[in-house]
């Protein structure tokens, strides 16, 4: 509910007089008055919320929940990362958009230590998408890390050509002989 | 065990009915959902333990203690596996060192056998723990991965519990992928799908909830039917907008609901879906409560 409230730029109060139609409408549970949390009655009530919003307004929210968690303490780093990715596209700040492709790397390499290599993949492959041009002399480290990255995990889940074309690059773009093996 | 149906059909409400018959003499009951609109690695396994951890942390010091040591024999020293999934096991354990680093093929492995170790620690004869894992139409392939180990390791007193949308999952989706290399390993396990309300059920559901005579409530209790298939979601949420519609009105003087012909409700047509009832529901509010749904979903 905080986190509703801060997105609604509105007090607890208000958002609880907001809330009160749809309670009493049974549309969603609340524990008692005021709860930090509540919960919609069944996930048909949430699927038709979340998909009456516009998809350009949907990604405005989930970016604005991403920039709100980022700066809170204590949250789930891959919540924060999936709710900025889901509105990546709206992100113009060049610094902001390297920002989410560092920490996309970090979320692909703490899920790959939890063996969730498909969900890495899809991180990794966020934050190659967020490099910004010529990224091998913008970024240098950062784009070798999630090549690297990128290209071990698609070898575990045995994408073979998309492994070798990742290390192929990072091999023609490495500066080292060291990061050349 | 897995309980299968379409949306609605009543799983999540079966499977936490489970409970009481399953905890009243001992063990443990925790549950997870996996999210339709969030997809981060092993939400619903992570919620579950989090919640086995909240409930650990209560008991005797003498007890958490034991644990304490239990889980540093099974763990040690890839614990920090275990804490940067779910945190809160921190609390019991206290910091864990970094861990290794292995090849990528080596991580796998060795993530599963710790995960299982630390499934052990808890899932003994003496306190065994009931994991429901809620809607699995939506899991992510790593949390799937996971159940798939457990259900093989016959070290542990471990019922694992599953529900999801058999409709939703096709020949593609990641659950029956694991599905079928648990069959191949020899794993089995048992199905319940569930049934729609009858007539007869409805009929029973429209008398209890309005008090109406047994002719009026079986007239509407064929209507209903037939337009929901006796989904029970759908049918509870088409009688209550058919009340809002004003079609059915709350009788103060003889106390019961009434409807003053099912011309009138069998007029307004068949609705297509929940979804679609849901969607005019939301309507029918005013904008500020709807934005704020919104942003919540
Ligand atoms: N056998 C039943 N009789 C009456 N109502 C039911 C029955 N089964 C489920 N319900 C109600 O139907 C709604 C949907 O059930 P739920 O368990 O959330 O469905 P699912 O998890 O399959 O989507 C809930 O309000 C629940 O209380
Ligand atoms: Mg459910």
């Amino acid at each position: 509910m905080a986190v509703v409230a801060a997105l609604r730029d509105t007090s607890s109060e208000e958002l609880w007089a907001q809330l009160l139609p749809a309670v009493q409408d049974g549309l969603i549970v609340a524990a008692s008055e005021r709860s930090a949390e509540c919960s919609f009655f069944h996930d048909r009530i949430q699927q038709a919320a979340y998909e009456s919003l516009e998809p350009q307004q949907r990604s405005r929210t989930h970016l604005a929940i991403g920039r709100l968690l980022r700066e809170a303490e204590d949250t789930d780093p891959f919540e924060v990362v999936f709710q900025l990715n889901q509105g990546r596209a709206l992100i113009e700040d060049p610094a902001e958009r390297l920002q989410l492709s560092e920490r996309n790397l970090e979320a692909g390499r703490k899920a790959t230590a939890s063996a969730a290599n498909v969900a890495a993949m899809g991180y990794f492959d966020i934050g190659l998408e967020l490099l910004p041009e010529e990224p091998w002399s913008a970024c240098y480290d950062l784009t070798l890390g999630l090549h690297r990255s990128a290209g071990e995990t698609a070898w575990v889940l045995a994408d073979l050509d998309r492994s070798d074309a990742l290390v192929a690059a990072a091999v023609a773009n490495a500066e080292t002989a060291l990061e050349k093996r | 065990m897995l309980v299968t149906g379409a949306a609605g059909m009543g799983k999540s409400a079966v499977v936490q009915a489970l409970y009481e018959p399953l905890t009243a003499r001992r063990g443990y009951f925790i549950a997870g959902k996996f999210e339709q609109f969030r997809r981060t690695p092993f939400s619903a396994v992570v919620a579950a333990f989090k919640a086995l951890v909240t409930e650990l942390l209560g008991e005797s010091a003498e007890r958490l203690n034991r644990l304490r040591n239990d889980l540093a024999d099974a763990l040690s020293p890839n614990g920090r596996l275990i804490t940067d999934v779910i945190p809160q096991v921190e609390l019991i354990t206290g910091p864990q060192p970094p861990v290794e680093e292995l090849g990528a093929a080596e991580t796998v492995n060795r993530f599963d056998a710790v995960f299982r170790n630390f499934v052990r620690v808890f899932a003994r004869p003496q306190h065994p723990v009931v994991l429901l894992l809620d809607d699995l139409q939506w899991a992510d392939a790593a949390s799937l991965n996971l159940m798939r180990g457990l259900l093989t390791d016959e070290h542990q007193s471990l019922l694992l519990l599953g529900a999801y949308r058999d409709n939703e999952v096709d020949a593609n989706h990641p659950l029956t992928a694991m599905l079928a290399r648990l069959a191949e390993d020899g794993g089995t396990l048992p199905g319940v799908a569930l049934k729609p309300l009858s007539t007869d059920d409805v009929w029973q559901l429209i008398r209890d909830t309005t008090s109406a005579s047994m002719v009026e409530a079986a007239g509407l209790a064929d209507l209903v039917v037939r337009n929901t298939g006796g989904n029970p979601l759908f049918v509870q949420e088409l009688l209550k907008t058919r009340a809002d519609d004003g079609l059915m009105r709350f009788d103060r003087t003889a106390g019961k609901w009434t409807w003053d012909d099912l011309a009138e409700i069998r007029a307004k047509g068949f609705t297509e879906s929940v979804l679609d009832l849901m969607v005019a529901r939301l309507g029918r509010l005013d904008d500020g409560t709807r934005t704020t749904l919104q942003a919540a979903a």
